[in-house]
Parts: C-alpha cells; structure tokens; sequence
C-alpha cells in the first residue's frame, strides 16, 4: 500500500518506479489495487470539487437575491422620494406662484376696466393720460378674499390657475342680473370647488336664461378645463361684443393670456 | 466563520494572497481554497467559453473539470509549486478542455472527415480516471454498508481515524480496531475489483 501511496504521490524514485511499473504489467492483482486506490482518490477529488462549486452556486444565488434586494430598496426609496417631491411641490405651487390677491389686481385692476367702460363705453380704458392713478381712483379693497383656487386645479399650469382664480374672485364681486340665478352660483360654486362638468351643465341650462353670461362662464369653464385656445376664442368674442358687462374683463384676460 | 462573509470582497483576497498559502490550501484539498481557486477563475474561464462559442451554462461544467485536474496534478506531483498563480494554471488547463469541448460540439454539426483528430491528455486522463471512480463506486456497493462506510470516510471523506472513533460514525472505538477493519474492507475491495477486472478481461 506504502508503494501505491508513493507512486501516486510522484515521491518513488525512479529506479523504485521502473521496478513498480514492471510488477504492475505482470501482477492483475497490484494492478487491480492500483485502480481502487486511483478511484477512491477520484472520488475523493470529486466531492470535494462538487462541494465546492454547490458553495459557489449557493453563494451566486444568495448574492444574486442580494443584489435584487438592494436594486429594490434603491427602487423603492426612489419612488418615495419623487412622491415626496411631488407632492411638497403640489403644496409648494400656491404659496409661491400665486401672489396674494390684493397684489394681483393692483396692476392692472379690470374692475376699475369695467367701471369705466360703463361709464364712458366709448373710451378705451387707459386712454386718458390724465386720469389719476388707478389705485387713488379704486383701492383695492380691504376684505379682498384670499385666493379661492389653492388646492384645485392642480393639474393648471400656475399662470393659467392664477388668471382663473381672479377671474373668478371678480366675477363674484361684479355681480350682474344673472348672478342672482341658481344656475349661476351653481356654476361658479362648482368652479371653486374643481367641479367642472357638474358647473358645465349649470353654464348650460344658464345659456337658455342669460346667454350673455353663461358664454362668460363657459370660458371659465375652458380655462379650468386647461383648453386656453378655446377660451380665448370665447374671451375675444365677449371682448368684441359691445353692451357686454364682462367685456372689459375679457379684454383683461386676454392680456393676460397673452 | 460563514461562506457568505468568506466570499465577501474583503477577504477573497485576503485569505490566499499568498500564492504559496493557497496551494498548500489545495494540496490538503481545503474546501475553501478549492472554493476560492474556482471563484478566481470562474470570470476567465467563462470569457473563454463565450469566446469558443460554448453554450455559457459550459463554464459551470469546465470549471469543475479544470479544478479535478488541477487538484489531481497537485496530488500526483505533476504540478511543482514554483511561486505563480495556482489560479493561472488552471485557467490554462480550461483552455484547453474548453477547446476540446468546442471540438466536440462541432462533431455533432459538421462531417466527420473535417475534422483531425483531436486529443488533450489532460481530458483522456480525466475520463479515465471518472470511469475507474464509477467502478469503485459501485464495488463499494456491493462490498455493503460497514466496510464501504469506513472506507468511505477515510479515503473520500478524508477524515482521520481519531475523528471517525471520537463521533462514533463506526461501530468501532479504537483506532486501531477501525485500522484493522478497513484494512480487511480493503482487500476485499481489492479482491472485487481483481475479480470484475477478469470478468470483463481487462
């Protein structure tokens, strides 16, 4: 056995080795204990080399659920951040892209537009350069409401959600005949809230009353809607048309829109 | 310590930088330098069989090959520790049964007459070395449960006798008593083995 262990180990001399090779040619039996001992040190070999790569394997595998779950948590956390983002910024837009109402009108006031075209309809509006300036002639008014639109409409850009705000916040304070209508509060209540299609069907059954009107709200309702093109199509039409009380403020908001 | 945090960057390196450490690793057949010679080729020996055109799920089977031939060069002296990488020479060693591999995965497309005649010693020495194994292996099956276990622990397992008595994983307490037995178990072993060798006239 000594003699298998060194000639399989490479540690017989060669002299040792010529003599053992020779026996091995002439004896089955020596020959046959040779190979079992070859095989057992193959075995051997083999569970080792198998357990080693079962190790590997298992550890590819854990490394790979590793890696998923950290690409995961990376995913996840990611979102979270552009959801906080998102939404500090949906918080963020009416404190800092809306300015108070009381600024806003004051540097162009439409209610001091509608005041002068009814009275003098033929005059443009800032066409007299002696007139005095228009806060001395209208102040704005203390108890002017704060902005109604701060948390609908999100979706508006800020400039347009702004322009609707005040629109809105003037048409309210410029009542007319219709506004004494249940279509019409129905109208402009639903357009504070962001109901636009239930105000939409108020506009509708306003038109049958006052068309006058209801054309003003209805731009109102495309504006809210986001469709600016169409709005300001209706906006022209109410600017064009003489006798309109909401012309001046449609000539505003064009301005605006502009 | 676990294979996980073994296998972690820290201390894949760490554990055999030293080239002399790792194949005195290799030599004692450590499950973790044999563990961290396969991790250390693995990456090359697969650029290879992409290179060859191999189906990638061969890397896996060269790899185990390039290993067993390597520990088996180690084990018969074939191979002299002479201060390079142990993970070098059994990266060349995949090269060439990954060569042989494409060569015999292009039999099975192309005729026959184009090909020459190939041979790599190390993948005919391999094969028959895995075809002695099988024989052993079924010989120990029919030698029966006590001798093919205590053969089995000291020869493939490689647990020492002291460690076989001290865990009784034998009905045998002493050393020397499981000394005697396996050397019986062997003979008989042996005698099987001379027995099938004539039955099969080889």
């Amino acid at each position: 056995m000594e003699d298998i262990e060194q000639y399989l180990n490479g540690t017989m001399s060669d002299a040792a080795r010529q003599q053992f090779e020779t026996l091995l040619a002439t004896d089955d039996r020596l020959r046959a204990e040779l190979d079992v001992y070859i095989g057992l040190r193959q075995l051997r070999l083999e569970q080792s080399v198998a357990r080693a790569a079962q190790t590997r394997q298992q550890e590819q595998r854990r490394r790979f659920w590793r890696q998923l779950l950290v690409a995961c948590v990376i995913a996840g956390l990611t979102g979270l951040a552009f959801l906080m983002k998102y939404r500090l910024d949906r918080a963020a837009v009416p404190r800092q892209d809306i300015p108070a109402h009381s600024d806003e009108i004051k540097p162009s006031n439409p209610v001091q537009s509608i005041d002068n075209q009814y009275n003098n309809p033929q005059k443009e509006p800032a066409a007299s350069p002696n007139k005095p300036p228009i806060a001395q002639t209208h102040p704005v008014p203390a108890d002017v409401p704060k902005p109604l639109l701060r948390s609908v409409y999100v979706d508006l850009d800020p400039v347009t959600r702004q322009l609707l705000d005040t629109l809105l916040t003037l048409t309210q304070q410029q009542q007319t005949s219709a506004s004494a209508s249940t279509d019409w509060q129905k109208a402009i209540q639903n357009l504070t809230i962001g109901q636009v299609a239930t105000a939409k069907r108020a506009v509708i059954e306003l038109d049958k009353k006052e068309p006058s009107e209801a054309t003003w709200l209805l731009a109102l309702t495309l504006l809210a809607e986001g469709k600016i093109e169409e709005a300001e199509n209706l906006f022209q039409k109410i600017s064009r048309a003489a006798g309109t009380p909401r012309r001046a403020l449609a000539q505003w908001a064009l301005v605006q829109l502009q | 310590m676990r294979i996980g945090s073994w296998l972690s960057a820290g201390n894949l390196g760490g554990q055999f930088k030293d080239y002399e450490r790792f194949f005195a690793g290799l030599k004692a057949l450590d499950h973790r330098a044999v563990l961290y010679l396969q991790v250390q080729s693995l990456p090359m020996i697969r650029k290879i069989v992409a290179g060859y055109g191999l189906p990638t799920e061969k890397a896996e089977e060269i790899v185990n090959d390039a290993t067993l031939v390597f520990l088996q060069k180690i084990e018969s002296g074939a191979y002299q520790f002479a201060g390079n990488s142990p993970t070098t020479y059994c990266i060349e060693i995949a090269k060439r049964l990954a060569l042989m591999a494409t060569r015999s995965h292009k039999k099975r497309t192309e005729s026959l007459e184009n090909l020459a005649e190939i041979s790599d010693p190390n993948a005919e020495d391999l094969l028959l070395r895995r075809e002695t194994a099988e024989t052993v292996q079924q010989l120990l099956g029919q030698l029966g449960q006590p001798c093919a276990n205590v053969i089995r622990l000291y020869h493939i397992d490689g647990f020492s006798d002291e460690e076989v008595t001290k865990n009784h994983w034998t009905p045998y307490s002493t050393t020397d008593s499981l000394k005697m037995k396996r050397s019986d178990c062997m003979k008989k072993l042996v005698q099987l083995a001379h027995a099938w060798k004539t039955s099969n006239s080889i």
